[in-house]
């Protein structure tokens, strides 16, 4: 039932790290309805393909609901996927048990929204980074704690507070140490599931620079997810826009913000707040009615049409295909009947 | 005549580890139909300050003044208050799922809220309660007035909180992050309600936020909190434009500019203080670029700074170095050079390295 929905960009000599293939993710619903023999779902995640280039950074940005985290899930493996590929570095690990997983969970690692709820407050920050090295049976003793102190300095945290507590740290603080238990193994891949959403502005910055340095010096590719649009423009190199589990238009970052073709996208852009008054009261926003859909029954035809200022009779009917644009370089698809051009955009 | 005139505001908790001075010695005020911004990160005082003005802050201390239409509401009585609270002033929060209960229906919530303030019968507040919701822009509103709050989502339930708080026709209506836990489109649609109604009924708005885009957006005057202090104080273009305090500077600064992508952000350094200890001099002296060896002993007061009319703010700089950009920094780095005694220097300097305290 799934609609053909490849990732669609130019694969060139560009070295994928991770392929996705039509990802599903259904979680069933608990209900009285099980007795009536059928059983709903949520639709999740419902067929995205996308493909990470080494060493880039790709974010998913999307509304609450629409897939992201549980695609930064599936793409882990914490979840296991309902259909679809997952492939890493040139190996299927979508149906790989978890002890083939293994080797697998050092080279892609995640960090988490919430520096306080993902981090044991009864565990001193030493053992808790050096958890890695446990599991994974690298370094002992006294070698395994001068790892963890080079982590810390990595990140910017004070070698010499191993001992403490998490309790004793600021949330900006935790988020390193988040940070540098993910980075113990040396993996390849991070997924950033809104890494800096908790934080304060001025501390927003510090941590989104630690996460662009250590980019540079490690080589790292980034999966970022995020909500908010004037972060995910500083950080990512290609912008992947989510809506009820699909994605709906994928580009270049630059591309994305210069040229949004799908009206979603083009709403969530104008919907920022922009934090120059002369820009905030020259701009016109495009304001959508309703709220997003449920991902148990999601609308039929393309899912955005309910909420579409374009939408027309077609889009309740059929499903549109991301697609490229005709005569398009950059990889910028989008699935729309009718995308928008050059001129309509909002300013 | 200012609607609502705040005067050296103070708040302060005892708590095990000692007093917390949350507040300490704001005032502003807000003429009606006015919007101010509040803008501060957390732990600065912004929310506390409002609470504190309604009586909302249990076990608190208060001091100063808080004069709304001449009434001072520090030291009312409690019933005194709940009649200020509610009919003449207003307020919605951050979180409209518990800020609603869920075990009663939308409506009569909001008829309970009519009811409380106005001697009308049960009939007429459910009507006004449906007339509410529809000017809020929830659909069908008839049959939604019986819904439970979690039959709405978080869009419609903000909503449902601005429709309680305007069902009364309040003359200041104080939103504390009214937006903050909802997805951008859906709160381009709260701002845009919030608005169109202070249009409407002539309503003035207190807007507290982390959200400098937010301010950018809504605010007539903005206010800058740090520590519990204002930093700075102007209207909006000049607070964006002709920024003084170098607090302010650095949160405009930080923020990922449109356009920019790939640039290292220029974040302030360090952390905000505890409260507990609230460090002497100027609070924002350890994580200041521009900290002179006066700014480590002496607080400085609001003055008049000369970005625009009624400028202030609470920096031992010269008034007239306002702004933003690399000219500006220049001239303030020599002004703080030339304020600095060299022993002094290397302290501030170790002090303001990032992430190591």
């Amino acid at each position: 039932m799934t609609a053909e929905l490849r990732d669609p960009s130019p694969r060139t000599d560009e070295d994928v790290l991770l392929r996705l293939e039509e990802v599903v993710k259904y979680f069933p619903v608990t209900s009285a309805k099980v007795f009536r023999g059928k059983r709903d779902h949520v639709h999740a995640v419902d067929g995205v393909s996308l493909d990470v280039a080494r060493g880039k950074t790709i974010a998913l940005v999307g509304e609450t609901g629409c897939g992201k985290s549980t695609l930064a899930r599936c793409i882990t493996r914490l979840y296991d996927l309902t259909s679809g590929k997952v492939v890493f570095d040139g190996e299927d690990i979508s149906n790989h048990s978890r002890r083939r997983l293994r080797p697998y969970r050092r080279k892609m690692q995640m960090i988490f929204q919430d520096p306080y709820g993902s981090l044991n407050p009864r565990r001193r920050v030493g053992s808790i980074i050096a958890d890695a090295f446990t599991i994974h049976g690298v370094a002992e003793g006294e070698e395994r704690k001068a790892k963890v102190q080079e982590l810390m300095e990595l990140v910017g945290l004070n070698p010499e507070h191993f001992n403490r507590f998490p309790a004793e740290f600021s949330g900006g603080q935790r988020q390193r140490i988040g940070i540098a238990r993910a980075l113990a193994l040396h993996p390849q891949l991070v997924v950033c599931d809104e890494p800096v959403s908790a934080l304060d502005v001025s501390i927003q910055a510090q941590v989104i620079n630690l996460l662009a340095d250590l980019q540079d010096e490690l080589g790292l590719t980034y999966v970022f997810i995020a909500h908010d649009l004037s972060v995910v423009r500083h950080v990512s190199d290609r912008i992947a826009v989510m809506y009820l589990g699909r994605i709906v238009e994928i580009a270049d970052t630059d591309d994305l913000y210069a040229r949004p073709r799908h009206p979603y996208t083009n709403a969530l852009l104008s919907a920022v707040p922009v934090p120059d008054p002369d820009v905030a009261s020259r701009r016109e926003r495009v304001l959508l009615v309703g709220d997003v859909p449920s991902p148990i029954h999601p609308p039929t035809g393309c899912r955005f049409h309910p909420r579409c200022p374009r939408a027309q009779e077609v889009c309740a009917v059929e499903d549109p295909v991301l697609s490229l644009q005709q005569g398009d370089r950059t990889g910028h698809a989008v699935a729309c009947h009718f995308p928008l051009t050059d001129g309509e955009a909002h300013a | 005549m200012a609607l609502l005139e705040v005067d050296d505001l103070r708040v302060s908790f005892s708590t095990p580890d000692g007093v917390l001075q949350a507040v300490r010695g704001v005032s502003f005020s807000v003429d009606p139909g006015q919007t101010l911004g509040v803008v501060g990160e957390s732990g600065s005082g912004k929310s506390v300050s409002m609470q504190a003005i309604l009586g909302l802050s249990q076990g608190a201390r208060v001091s100063g003044s808080a004069r709304f239409e001449g009434r001072d509401l520090v030291g009312m009585s409690a019933g005194e208050l709940r009649r200020v609270r509610g009919a003449q002033i207003a307020m919605i929060f951050q979180d409209p799922l518990s800020s609603l209960h869920p075990h009663y229906r939308v409506g009569w919530q909001i008829m309970e809220m009519i009811r409380a303030h106005d001697k009308v019968a049960k009939k007429q507040a459910r009507r006004r309660a449906v007339e509410l919701l529809s000017l809020v822009g929830i659909p069908t509103p008839e049959q939604r007035v019986d819904d439970f709050p979690h039959q709405f989502s978080g869009g419609m339930r903000q909503r449902a909180m601005i429709a309680m708080a305007l069902a009364l026709n309040p003359k200041l209506l104080i939103a504390d992050e009214p937006t903050t836990a909802l997805d951008v489109t859906v709160q381009a649609q709260i701002l845009e309600l919030i608005q169109r109604l202070q249009k409407e009924f002539g309503t003035a708005v207190v807007m507290i936020t982390h959200d400098l885009g937010i301010i950018a957006d809504v605010a007539d005057k903005v206010m800058v909190m740090y520590a519990g202090k204002p930093m700075e104080y102007a209207d909006k273009r000049t607070m964006y434009y002709k920024a003084h305090h170098p607090y302010t500077v650095g949160l405009i600064e930080s923020l990922p500019q449109q356009g920019a992508a790939g640039d290292r952000l220029r974040p302030i350094p360090g952390l905000p203080p505890s409260l507990l200890r609230v460090p002497t001099g100027c609070p924002f002296h350890p994580r200041c670029r521009y900290a002179m060896d006066r700014c480590v002993v002496d607080e400085p007061p609001m003055q008049e700074a000369s970005g625009g009319a009624a400028h202030r703010s609470a920096c031992w700089l010269p008034p007239d170095l306002v702004g933003l950009g690399p000219d500006v920094a220049l001239r303030r780095e020599q002004v703080a050079e030339s304020g600095r005694d060299a022993s002094a220097q290397t302290a501030t300097v170790a002090q303001s390295q990032p992430g190591r305290r």
